[in-house]
């Protein structure tokens, strides 16, 4: 991390400023997720807190179920009612019913749309690079 | 790292990367009695809540952004009428 430089501006009777704790640089990490834009802040917010569930949801009923076993239900090969443990089960084979088709089809459909909407919006003075020596 | 919310400490030195009022930081954490972790907690809060606002650009990502947003915070905080207030502690006294 780059440190900032420069002439130190006021704050001459403030208390020196503590350390930073490292659970307040991740929180401070966190809370810096609304700088993204578009995909990556739904993917930051949402998009992976729900695929670390569902993957957390799989592994579960690998582990109950087998896994092989967890596989087809979560793609609707086997019904959630044959298996060991058939309340995981139907958690897994909802999820992969709705979310996964779901979440895959937005995203796609986002990348579509803004390759589409991105056509030629590049304006026209990008043709030369900046003069940078003036 | 620009990208990220910045520390009050960091926003004292000329070539910090952000642009906020003179005199704010030194206000803002004396507004909190000079106890940083709290003074940075709340300036985190505000930052954030910024972030979303119509002041950043929609299509400004990375460090344009929370460079929007930084300056964006610390004029809010700093030169409204309201000035030296804390939306999260509601302090509300003026600093000398």
């Amino acid at each position: 991390m780059p440190t900032p430089t420069g002439e130190h501006q006021g704050g001459t009777d403030l208390v020196p400023p503590p350390r930073e704790p490292l659970r307040h640089a991740v929180r401070r990490r966190l809370r810096s997720v609304g700088r993204h834009n578009g995909l990556r802040h739904w993917l930051s917010t949402r998009g992976i807190p729900v695929l670390l569930g569902y993957a957390a949801l799989f592994t579960g009923n690998g582990f109950l179920i087998g896994w092989r076993r967890a596989y087809d239900v979560s793609i609707g090969i086997t019904s959630p009612a044959d298996t060991s443990a058939p309340v995981p089960a139907w958690f897994l084979s909802v999820a992969g019913w709705l979310l996964v088709p779901g979440i895959v089809g937005a995203v796609a459909g986002y990348a579509v749309s803004n390759a589409i909407t991105s056509r030629r919006t590049r304006p026209l003075d990008e043709l030369f690079p900046e003069d940078d020596d003036g | 790292m620009a990208e990220l919310i910045p520390l009050l400490s960091d926003l004292l030195y000329a070539r910090c990367g952000f642009t906020v009022p003179d005199g704010f930081v030194e206000s803002y954490v004396k507004l909190h009695d000079q106890d940083w972790h709290r003074a940075q907690d709340h300036w985190e809060r505000v930052v954030r809540w910024v972030l979303d606002c119509r002041e950043v650009e929609s299509r400004a990502t990375s460090r344009r952004a929370m460079q929007q947003a930084v300056a964006a915070s610390g004029a809010i905080l700093h030169l409204t009428p309201l000035l030296a207030r804390c939306p999260h502690c509601r302090a509300g006294r003026r600093v000398p």
